[in-house]
């Protein structure tokens, strides 16, 4: 215990993850900018840093976004992230009551508390399912992966066909390069620099920040309304007493749905305010701006942090376009998530668990104490931010490997990514299919290999075979509802 | 919007068909193993399917109003092409001016197309000077990172 408070009481690593919590909280306070693009943006700074501190300013800056985003949906009725979406339905009418700073308080405590919660469990479990990994060969790997790639039916929302299209194209894609298993060239068309596989972080830049500031541009003068700091004092006794049993409720709520992965926080926080809703003792006061419809989506969507780095960290499965990104850097770091993490690199494991609450803890000062501040970052117009955001998408991409052809790439990933966004082809799946795709393949060679071309294999083994059913199940859901759609909507 | 999206459904299926044909060329597996050509062969054809199945789904597609008025060559996509004109030139003259003149170059041009700030013409000019030298000072000498020097530095 007293390692781990040495290590993470570190000013280096106390100063990581403030600037994450920071960066994060004025990401996802300004409407436009997304929590993803922040991790995006940041990841290349993280290199040259140690893995603990490299993982927790990225952990800073998932936590800070979660709850950036409730302070401009409860102060102008515009959500920072999606998952600040249900926050506007009861934090608005606390600020045109003129309580915006006791709405503000509710939001801070309840995305602390939620946060607090998520990461207790993610301590406690994380390494025991990490254990339970240690038994996993090829097929089991592969069951793993194919479970992961499943989750693109579930991120897909209503466009399950586009979705499923682009993830079948991040697979062809993660395929480019030298085989691993045959050591043959694939697709790469001559070019050295193809040799090696995609460059996974150029790719993710363009993709989520690049083309995120193509689509800014299109509404650059459309300015948002100012918002104004408010006092933000520490919730009441009263409302101490409704939300604290509505916080740890939504906490639960989002750390479950957290662990599945594809289910992030905006799905999190409508279920849990729909919960809260329907158990309460006075739903009809529901959207007029009650305590509880602040305090559950907030405390449920930041519960999800900690449960969508438990798959993560256990099992090397991203749950979204986040922790793609952070499984991405703790690649880089050389770091290989499952058991080996926890047994071969135990203390970066435990200061990124202490680090965590940490973060949390940072989150619930800074949302008190410097909400002013973070009021006059949202105030920054977007056509001040578009060209700084455009700089340092390309110096990032040219420090990953000090390669000019990563920021050529990183462009013409952006390109691609405007125009898949305009075309309503979600972006998450590529980058899902990007991490998984090479796994995917070579364990279920190296399966085949093992069975001498036989696929019972992944059936006779009862971890693949479980992997495979519930990936067939959560493929399988999503496109019945989607065929009941278009069969109504045909009628 | 679903002129765009059949559009790049078509070009989807036009790289699953050139990667499907190149694949041809793979080398075979053996001893019960398969071969480097045989899981892009499945994917090629799952993307074909969904392509095609896509194709056919958005021609009775009731596509909401704000959706449908998606756009990529009218006037409100102008100011983007342009920022991506400027961009591919900016990334094109970081290898050849190096990065602090071409950011600094880019900068003051996009504040310029942008109009920031309409209040302060001082800031336009000083803003990317402090944002190239903070991103200099992080970059080169925090990171070590060696930044791309051009005929200028």
């Amino acid at each position: 215990m007293g390692a781990i408070l040495t290590s993470v009481l570190q000013p280096a690593v106390l100063l990581c993850t403030l600037a994450g919590v920071v960066m994060g909280i004025s990401f996802g306070a300004m409407p436009g900018l997304t929590s993803t693009m922040g991790v995006c943006l940041l990841m290349p700074l993280t290199f040259s840093m140690g893995p603990a501190e490299g993982m927790l300013m990225l952990i800073g800056i998932f936590c800070g976004a979660l709850y950036g985003g409730s302070i401009t949906a409860i102060l102008i009725n515009t959500p920072g992230t999606p998952s600040a979406a249900a926050t506007v339905l009861d934090g608005y009418p606390f600020t045109l009551r003129g309580e915006a700073g006791r709405a503000l308080g509710i939001s801070t405590l309840a995305s602390f508390g939620g946060g607090i919660i998520s990461g207790t469990v993610m301590i406690l479990i994380a390494q025991k399912i990490a254990m339970v990994s240690l038994s996993f060969n090829a097929p089991e790997s592969f069951a793993l992966a194919f479970f992961g790639l499943s989750i693109i039916a579930g991120i897909s929302g209503k466009n399950l066909v586009k979705g499923l299209m682009a993830g079948c194209m991040g697979i062809m894609l993660s395929l480019i390069g030298i085989d691993n298993i045959t050591a043959f060239t694939r697709y790469s068309f001559g070019s050295i620099y193809l040799m090696n596989g995609l460059s996974f972080i150029p790719v993710l830049v363009g993709l989520f920040a690049l083309s995120q500031c193509f689509i800014t541009c299109e509404d650059l003068f459309t300015e948002r309304p100012p918002a104004k700091a408010t006092k933000n004092p520490l919730p009441s006794k009263a409302d101490l007493k409704i939300i604290i049993p509505t916080i740890i409720r939504g906490g639960l709520t989002g750390t479950f749905i957290g662990i599945i992965p594809g289910a992030g926080g905006d799905i999190s926080a409508f279920i849990s305010y729909d919960m809260e809703r329907r158990f309460s003792k006075h739903p009809e006061k529901f959207g007029t701006g009650v305590p509880e419809g602040i305090a559950a989506p907030e405390s449920s969507n930041n519960g999800t942090t900690g449960g969508a780095l438990i798959p993560l960290l256990a099992l090397g499965i991203p749950g979204d376009a986040n922790t793609a990104v952070m499984l991405g850097a703790l690649q880089m770091h050389n770091l290989t998530p499952g058991p080996q993490l926890f047994m071969l690199h135990v203390d970066t494991v435990r200061t990124v668990f202490a680090g965590f609450i940490v973060a949390n803890i940072f989150v619930l000062i800074l949302g008190l104490a410097a909400q002013p501040l973070f009021v006059k970052i949202v105030s920054i117009p977007k056509r001040v931010l578009i060209p700084v955001i455009l700089v340092l998408c390309s110096i990032g991409s040219f420090a990953i490997n000090n390669n000019y052809y990563d920021v050529l790439l990183m462009f013409i990933s952006g390109i691609i990514g405007y125009l898949l966004t305009k075309g309503g082809y979600p972006l998450s799946p590529i980058v899902l299919a990007l991490i998984l795709g090479q796994m995917c393949e070579g364990n279920l060679r190296r399966s085949l290999v093992l069975s001498q071309g036989s696929y019972s294999i992944l059936f006779t083994r009862p971890i693949s075979c479980a992997f495979i059913v519930i990936a067939l199940c959560s493929l399988a859901w999503p496109i019945v509802k989607g065929i009941r759609r278009y069969t109504k909507k045909t009628e | 919007m679903k002129k765009i999206a059949n559009v790049i459904a078509c070009i989807f299926i036009a790289i699953s068909v050139l990667f499907f044909v190149m694949s041809l060329s793979f080398p075979a597996g053996s001893n019960g193993a398969v071969g480097p050509g045989y899981f892009p062969r499945i994917m090629c054809v799952i993307v074909i399917f969904l392509s095609v199945l896509e194709l056919i789904i958005s021609r009775n597609e009731v596509i909401p109003e704000e959706l449908a008025k998606v756009t990529l060559f009218q006037k409100e996509n102008l100011r983007v092409w342009i920022t991506m004109a400027i961009t591919l030139i900016y990334i094109i003259c970081i290898k050849q001016i190096g990065f602090i003149v071409s950011s600094i170059v880019f900068m003051l041009g996009t504040n310029l197309y942008f109009k920031v700030p309409e209040k302060s013409k001082v800031l336009t000019v000083v803003l990317p000077f402090i944002v190239v030298a903070v991103l200099y000072f992080i970059f080169h000498n925090l990171l070590h990172v060696n930044l791309p020097k051009g005929i200028l530095f």
